[in-house]
């Protein structure tokens, strides 16, 4: 009921996308989003208001009613956008513009589910420690399967505290997942968590002292192969908001390219149907 | 010997002076203390009896020889000891000498504060001078002030000797 | 599910894209997502790549010139990021890609290669008419789209500040926030002994170029600030040994006395709407702010009191005006009503709070602070919180702010010594306090404003 309705919406942007594509100059629909360069574009606009008065250097002597040259006509330094092939490229358009409240699915070429070790994982001293010493856990399935939800409950609220409030609570695990105790699950949650996060950190320049750059946190959900290359473009959550809002938007972006200049990253191979599919959250509020 | 302990009381009284003076100025704001007169330019007052004559009658150089010219402050005060007083009664003493004669009193500033408030506080300054001198009975209309804030200090200098001889009034005959 | 919308061939396609999307979206029971929270970022600039802008021209014989320009280009945008802290323009020297230009695709992999973040990649021509086009993209070299893409028509003289649009272009693309290249800074340039100062008033670009003086040095020049249109700037002058406030019109070069009172004026300052003009008048000894209304010339009187109120500035909104007064003992700031009423102190702090300056973007007020015999630049918000300090030496006064209310420049001077008289000079900080860093200009120099943008 309700996808028929998205999609035709969708369905509709896009047309009117496209028609703006076919008008637009300078190939790209992204330059339509940027409302400076809209502005820039309509040279009506610009003619008046460029340099004109700029040309006219001002004279010492307080005396002499004009600069020595009439203001020459011109200077106004128009500006338009302008055409460049558009080609190749609708392939990152298409990658960019997913259904905004429903993730797609990565085309997992690679069967996510029995993980197996990879190449790129061996050296991940950081994370393999932490979930190593717990070989007593695996034997009893009955007593922790009758934990399971005591266990749940202990291990969100860890969580939690290190996350902002924005971040959703986790699902529970679908039956697809290998047998892993739930503490060890936890476990190997949290160091895969803060692996990521510090794989991450080091590649993320935040927009420091944007204005109200306490508002600016970017969700981004990003699809993971195997190897730790992305499987696709990051997907930005608030598509809404990244065409609404400037501030929001270079923010976006530059945790876009965090995980781009990041990736691949370097995870256990083994626990990779907890890193498959992640969710993170860029928090620059603290960043002054 | 009673000389003598007056002596000793005296000089221990100076030093403690000295000491409590020097204090306040490391203190960063010695608003009320005593400014350390400059002997600089009150130098020409003990010769001024000897070469009074010397000087052109209500010339610059007879007020700054007869009265002084200049007048100093404390940090970012601006009113009058009683040094910076006796100057400017002789001032006002060869005003009444002078009675076609007008002054400008300029107000300086150190280096340690903003411009802005600077020219505010040489206002001030200016404005002390001015008013003590209308209330020894000289007419106001003789007494133009402006203010230079720190834009034109005495001395170059970064130190404490430097912004206590900065801080200051000058009476310019007109 | 069937659309109807299958008129055009691209449309189609689209639509196969979306349903194929669709069709995976069922079969996808998301499994426990794994939510990372990211909150340290790293303080490092954008690495950017700035090639020489490619030379054609329609007229053969100007093409070395154009080739040559396309070069001086390149280097002003790449200056301008520099400067701001934010993007770290990578050298020429290490490009892989030679021959770009703005008709083709980058190759991506060489620009990720040298660890570029954006990529400029412009061009220049000279055209029949006599005038150039500049134009430009940047692309995003992780991303592999152009995120902003501009052409320019100007006459070649005007390829400077050409320049710095293309710089704010970017600035603006990569951080949100408007740039501020196409800007310019009047200031008081200084020379001769330190006990008679020459005081000139003095303009140039934001980056130190197009420098010229304003005024002959005749008469002592303080505390230029501009109007909102960057037209005028309203200044003190000593004009004939009277202290009082002058406007200079840029455009004509002529000035005029505002208002002839008795005691000084000083510390202007125009209103956001360029119609009024907020200073300092003395009167008897005693300094109070006073505002004028360019239209009528009429002057109303703010605050009154036995104090020193001076160093009045604006709200960018006009409702309100920030200045700093000694009523409580020192110096502190207070904000009132823009008709004087309402007068609230904001500044609390240890030392004393001066030369208040409100940012364009009205969130905080910048100020000299003084404490211990050093001079700070500080800011706090307008209601008194949040104070930071961002600089500190011996001598640093006079804030003024980058139209995008991100950047603040003052002066800094030292200290005299052994009769030679210190230095003055202009410096700028990022609101972060970093990115400290010196404003060429070709002997001392003060009390800088900064113009708001000039389109």
């Amino acid at each position: 009921m309700r996808k028929p309705l998205i999609f035709s919406a969708v369905f509709h942007a896009v047309i009117i996308a496209l028609m703006f594509i076919s008008f637009d100059l300078f190939g790209k629909p992204e330059i339509l989003d940027d409302a400076t360069v809209v502005e820039l574009v309509s040279p009506d606009q610009i003619a008046p208001e460029a340099a004109p008065k700029q040309e006219q250097k001002p004279e010492e002597k307080p005396p002499e009613p004009k600069p020595e040259e009439p203001k020459p006509a011109e200077k106004a330094p128009e500006v338009k956008t302008e055409t460049a092939q558009s080609e190749p490229q609708r392939v990152d358009e298409a990658a960019e513009e997913p259904p905004p409240e429903v993730a797609p699915e990565p085309k997992p070429e690679e069967k996510p589910e029995p993980p197996k070790p990879n190449p790129v994982t061996k050296d991940l001293p950081n994370v393999r420690p932490h979930d190593k010493p717990k070989p007593p856990k695996k034997f009893d399935m009955a007593a922790i399967e009758k934990m399971l939800l005591d266990k749940r409950d202990n291990t969100r609220p860890q969580e939690k505290d290190k996350k902002t409030a924005t971040s959703p609570t986790p699902k529970p695990a679908p039956p697809d997942t290998p047998a892993r105790s739930p503490m060890d699950d936890a476990k190997a949650r949290a160091s895969i968590a803060s692996a990521i996060a510090s794989q991450i950190h080091q590649c993320w320049i935040a927009p420091v002292g944007a204005t109200g750059a306490e508002t600016l946190v970017v969700k981004l959900r990003i699809y993971l192969r195997t190897d730790g290359s992305l499987a696709q473009e990051p997907v930005i959550v608030d598509r809404a908001r990244m065409l609404s809002d400037n501030y929001y938007r270079v923010a976006a972006e530059a945790a876009r390219r965090a995980v781009q200049r990041c990736a691949p990253f370097k995870l256990p191979g083994e626990y990779y149907d907890i890193w498959r599919d992640v969710t993170l959250n860029f928090d620059p509020s603290k960043a002054l | 010997m009673s000389s003598h302990a007056l002596r000793m009381k005296f000089i221990v009284l100076a030093a403690a002076t000295l000491a409590i003076a020097a204090c306040e100025k490391k203190s960063e704001q010695p608003i009320s203390s005593a400014p350390p007169p400059p002997q600089q330019s009150s130098n020409a007052a003990p010769q001024a009896n000897v070469n009074e004559q010397m000087y052109a009658p209500g010339s610059q150089e007879e007020l700054e020889a007869t009265a002084g010219s200049r007048i100093y402050f404390a940090y970012d005060d601006y009113s009058l000891d009683a040094r910076a007083q006796a100057t400017l009664q002789k001032q006002a003493e060869w005003m009444r000498k002078y009675p076609n004669k007008s002054v400008v009193i300029e107000g300086h500033c150190d280096e340690r504060g903003t411009r802005e408030y600077n020219l505010a506080l040489g206002a001030r300054r200016a404005e002390s001078a001015k008013r003590y001198l209308v209330s020894l009975g000289i007419d106001e209309g003789r007494i133009n002030t402006i203010s230079y804030g720190k834009e034109r200090p005495e001395v170059v200098g970064s130190n404490e000797a430097a912004w206590a001889q900065n801080r200051r009034d000058v009476t310019v005959v007109q | 599910m069937a659309h109807p919308h299958t008129s055009s061939r691209l449309a189609g396609l689209l639509c196969l894209v979306i349903l194929a999307v669709a069709w995976l979206v069922p079969a996808h029971p998301a499994r426990a997502n794994l939510v990372v929270d990211i909150n340290n970022p790293t303080f490092e600039p954008i690495p950017v790549a700035v090639p020489s802008f490619s030379a054609q021209s329609q007229v053969p014989s100007r093409l070395a010139e154009m080739t040559q320009m396309g070069d001086d280009i390149a280097g002003v945008v790449a200056a301008d990021l520099e400067r701001s802290g934010l993007f770290r323009p990578l050298p020429q020297k290490s490009f892989v890609e030679q021959g770009l230009v703005p008709e083709r695709r980058p190759r991506f992999p060489d620009w990720k290669a040298i660890g570029a973040q954006g990529l400029v990649v412009g061009s220049v021509n000279f055209l029949a008419d006599g005038r150039i086009e500049v134009l430009f993209r940047l692309w995003d070299v992780y991303g592999q789209q152009q995120m902003t893409g501009v052409k320019y028509e100007t006459t070649p003289d005007n390829w400077r500040q050409i320049a710095h649009r293309v710089a704010d272009a970017i600035y603006q693309r990569l951080t949100g926030e408007e740039g501020y290249f196409d800007t310019r800074v009047v200031f008081v340039a200084e020379s001769g002994p330190g006990t008679n100062r020459v005081k000139r008033l003095a303009i140039m670009d934001q980056d130190g170029a197009n420098l010229k003086y304003l005024t002959k040095g005749d008469f002592l020049a303080l505390t230029p600030r501009f109007s909102p249109n960057s037209q005028e700037i309203t200044y003190l002058s000593y004009f004939n040994n009277k202290p009082r406030v002058y406007i200079y019109d840029l455009e004509t070069g002529r000035q005029e006395l505002l208002g002839d009172f008795q005691g000084m004026t000083f510390a202007p300052r125009f209103s956001p709407d360029g119609n009024q003009v907020v200073m300092s008048m003395e009167k008897n000894g005693n300094s109070d702010i006073y505002i004028m209304d360019l239209r009528t010339r009429k002057i109303r009187q703010l605050t009154d009191g036995p104090d020193i109120d001076t160093a009045p500035s604006f709200s960018p909104d006009g409702q309100f005006i920030a200045f700093e007064s000694d009523r409580g003992g020192g110096q502190q700031i207070y904000v009132m009503r823009a008709d004087g009423s309402n007068v609230k102190r904001i500044s609390f702090g240890k030392g004393r709070y001066k030369t208040p300056v409100w940012s364009p973007r009205g969130d905080l007020i910048a100020f000299t602070y003084t404490s211990g015999g050093v001079f700070k630049i500080g800011v706090m918000r307008p209601d008194g919180t949040g104070e930071r300090m961002l600089t500190e030496s011996f001598l640093d006064e006079g804030p003024t702010w980058a139209p995008n209310g991100r950047v603040i420049m003052f002066f800094r001077g030292y200290p005299s010594r052994g009769g030679h008289v210190g230095k003055d000079e202009l410096w700028s900080v990022d609101l972060t306090g970093r990115n400290l860093r010196r404003v060429p200009t070709p002997g001392d120099a003060s009390d800088p404003a900064w113009s708001p943008l000039l389109r």
